[in-house]
């Protein structure tokens, strides 16, 4: 009895960390849920009432929200495939043995994940600029006329999406690399003594010991890439219109350029929501859990 | 060592997050602090305008305003509200009477750019030699009309003084995160003593919440040297300040065909509604109607916005693609001869193009025979609402003060001097038209320069604070900008949008003028 009463207040101890750590993480989440309940916005800012499901009620019938998902779902789903499939690539390509300055192509390949994202964004809103950019001017050499990146849709689109992997692919190279080299080499040694063909030994070996590597990746950039508000935010502000927009960004203007916090709320709990709902079902499929575990 | 038991754990859980909660719910639905109480302010100033008036009953029998300015510039000024603008002006007065020989500390968010934050510097450094009773704690490079004053104000640390653009300020005083300066100064004192238009423009209803230091609009800045009096004369008969667009258009032409650069650099793809708004009322348009409703969904905004999607891609007179910076760039390195920009960049372009900048109004609309029209808008100080900043009654009539300095002529002075602001101030203001129509400015070409700019401002719009203005730049960028992409959709469904997405908004807000 008077052991277990000894842990109990050694369990004591820790609560007031425990507390501030909870309250830390949960006061944000649970005042976001609280606001999009009520009418708080610039306009009724000292005094707000609660008004239930009117501003869920009134995003989900907007012809916006849904549009704004759609985009959402664009932008995750474009980038994340050429991400990982541009990063498994070079994994692949850096995993050789008999690569030559296979230290320095890693090192050049940290490159991007040196600066912060936000100075490079900055610099590539510049380099895709109509008039002095150098994408412009590179693709002047092959006698294409400026293309006006940020003023129609599927151009902004591709600009994005390919910003967004540049920053992104040395993440998922260094991944993939470090899982690849995990692999043992004797399997490798065995299949070629058996006949097998680069081909073959890619598809039995390789792919299927990477298999959780890939669906961890796919997760987690899944996760990051729905809410990669930096992207968006710099280069096109969701536009042209909306045409660009996501959640994540569209929540921020709700609050920042139109004081409807009370909406930007509602998004950001849609918003979590679905991700949590997706990453649930990815994690449950996937069997990473397992892996970890 | 065993873990706690099942039950002792979910306990602890519960207990956590219960206490989670309850501090959850006690901060969220926490009031702060009430400010001091309106009906107070009320009460004192209806015994005040009672006692002047009596007062004065046997010399003049005109309006109570004139009797209160009377009485303040003549007599002990009151120590309660409204004061006058002079006897804030007065160190004696503010440190002795109304601080009573204490020393007040006030914060101060600094929103000046490089060239006009040399001027608030001098301003500042006077103010705390005359007024030694007051500290002020500025912090600086402070983004104007940002977020950040109201999350401040959220947490009721908002500083006590702030400066912002007049229309930002109008959503600030809507949502009560400013303090109505009407009741602290005499309305009469600061409508004699600003011109009219800054004034109005930090007026809501028949409330003043804010000081104003500068006007501010669009105009349209040329090239000399592709683009003159000469040439214009020439060509039609008429200066570089009666062109209208058909006129315009010939220009551009002129311009392209044998210049080689762009006739205009107007970043229109880019446009958030400030200097479209110009082009709008040219072609007839107005953002709201007497009832504050929006009306953007209009012929003259097809017509406006199809006049420069035509400048951009048909008739390729406007750079496409261009950003503000990159409008600039533009401009200064001489491969543009238009471009449409305020004061506050006179100075890089004086230094870029030297006798070869010119300015003007915009032109005329020649399909509806209007002239484009630019908002006339003014930057100003505001003072936060103790509900907002927490501050003490002192510390209001330190802030009181603090604008009346900031915004004397002697500052407004400052302004003009370091950075080419046009003052808000009567006094200021008519140093500086003075000074410009003696032609005493130096180098000489800038006198031309300022009467194009002053020019213009014939020709503005009042620019709208209402809070429903917050409205506007998003839903025009929204659809304006799609429109702009390609036509992704046409003109008319673009401004059928803007409308219903400002109305939306508005409802949103809980801001529909009620019929």
């Amino acid at each position: 009895m008077s052991y277990k009463r000894n842990i109990f207040f050694n369990y004591l101890y820790i609560l007031p960390v425990v507390i501030l750590v909870a309250f830390l993480y949960l006061y944000p989440i649970l005042y976001t849920i609280y606001i999009s309940f009520t009418n708080f916005n610039l306009y009724h800012f000292f005094e707000y009432q609660w008004v239930g499901l009117a501003n869920y009620i009134t995003v989900l019938t907007g012809g916006t929200f849904w549009q704004v998902l759609v985009n959402t779902a664009i932008w995750t789903v474009g980038s994340l495939a050429p991400m990982i499939a541009v990063g498994f690539l070079l994994a692949l390509i850096l995993n050789q043995k008999d690569l030559r300055g296979r230290s320095a192509f890693f090192t050049l390949l940290l490159v991007p994940w040196a600066f912060p994202a936000f100075i490079s964004l900055i610099v590539w809103q510049g380099m895709w600029n109509w008039k002095y950019g150098i994408v412009n001017k590179a693709l002047a050499i092959f006698g294409i006329k400026p293309v006006d990146w940020f003023d129609v849709v599927p151009m902004a689109w591709t600009m994005l999406i390919l910003t967004n992997l540049w920053l992104s692919f040395p993440y998922y190279t260094s991944v993939f690399l470090s899982a690849l080299q995990s692999i043992p080499e004797e399997l490798y040694s065995i299949a070629e003594i058996d006949g097998a063909s680069r081909l073959a030994r890619f598809r039995y070996i390789t792919l299927p010991l990477m298999r959780k590597t890939i669906a961890f990746v796919a997760i987690g950039g899944f996760t990051f890439t729905w809410n990669n508000f930096y992207p968006i935010y710099i280069l096109t502000g969701g536009g042209p219109g909306n045409a660009t927009n996501i959640l994540v960004v569209y929540a921020y203007q709700a609050a920042f350029n139109n004081s409807l916090y009370n909406f930007a709320a509602v998004y950001s709990v849609i918003d979590a929501a679905i991700l949590i709902a997706m990453a649930i079902i990815m994690l449950k499929y996937s069997g990473v859990l397992e892996a970890i575990t | 060592m065993k873990g706690l038991g099942r039950t002792a754990s979910i306990a602890i859980v519960v207990v956590v997050v219960i206490i989670i909660v309850a501090a959850a719910l006690y901060y969220a639905t926490m009031k702060p602090s009430p400010p001091p109480s309106t009906s107070t302010v009320v009460s004192t100033t209806t015994s005040l305008v009672t006692t002047t008036a009596t007062s004065l009953v046997t010399t003049t029998s005109t309006a109570t305003t004139t009797s209160v300015v009377t009485v303040t510039t003549t007599s002990t000024p009151p120590t309660t509200p409204p004061f006058s603008l002079s006897s804030l002006l007065d160190p004696n007065f503010v440190c002795n009477q109304l601080l009573g020989g204490k020393t007040v500390t006030i914060t101060v968010w600094d929103t000046y750019g490089p060239p006009e934050d040399q001027a608030f510097n001098v301003t500042l450094a006077s103010f705390t030699q005359v007024y030694p009773c007051i500290k002020v704690q500025v912090t600086r490079g402070v983004g104007i009309a940002t977020a950040n004053f109201v999350s401040a104000a959220k947490a009721g640390q908002a500083p006590n003084v702030y400066r912002d653009t007049s229309d930002d300020a109008g959503k600030l005083f809507a949502g009560g995160l400013l303090l109505n300066i009407s009741k602290y100064i005499n309305p009469a004192d600061i409508n004699a003593a600003y011109i009219p238009v800054a004034v109005k423009n930090f007026m809501l209803g028949s409330s003043i919440y804010g000081l104003p230091d500068n006007v501010n609009y669009i105009v349209m800045y040329y090239n000399k040297k592709f683009l003159n009096d000469t040439l214009t004369q020439k060509m039609f008969g008429v200066g570089v300040d009666q062109l209208n667009t058909n006129q315009l258009l010939q220009l551009c032409q002129y311009i392209n065909s044998t210049y080689k650069v762009w006739c205009v650099a107007y970043g229109a793809g880019q446009e958030w509604g400030y200097r479209f708004a110009a082009w709008f009322t040219g072609f007839g348009g107005r953002i709201f109607d007497e009832r504050g409703m929006p009306q953007l969904n209009s012929s003259a905004m097809v017509k406006a916005m199809e006049f420069w999607y035509n400048m951009t891609y048909v008739w390729n007179y406007n750079a496409p693609g261009v950003t503000p910076s990159l409008e600039q760039q533009l401009f200064t390195q001489n491969m543009t001869a238009i471009i449409f920009d305020g004061p506050w960049d006179l100075k890089i372009y004086q230094k870029a193009l030297g006798p070869n900048l010119g300015a003007a109004p915009l032109p005329t609309i020649s399909m509806t025979g209007m002239r484009a029209a630019p908002l006339i808008g003014s930057t100003g100080w505001v003072i936060a609402s103790p509900q907002a900043s927490g501050a003490s009654q002192q510390q209001i009539y330190a802030s009181l003060a603090f604008i009346a300095y900031v915004t004397s002529k002697d500052a407004e002075m400052n302004l003009w001097n370091f950075a080419g602001d046009l003052p808000a101030q009567k006094q200021a203001y008519d140093t500086v038209m003075t000074l410009l129509s003696s032609g005493g400015l130096q180098p000489a070409y800038m006198n031309d320069v300022y009467k194009g700019i002053l020019e213009q401002a014939q020709y503005g719009q009042k620019f709208p604070n209402v809070p429903q203005m917050g409205f506007y730049w998003p839903c025009f960028h929204q659809y304006f900008t799609l429109y702009f992409a390609n036509r992704t959709i046409s003109a008319a469904q673009a401004a059928q949008e803007m409308e219903s997405c400002m109305i939306s908004n508005m409802q949103q807000a809980g801001l529909m003028p009620s019929s």
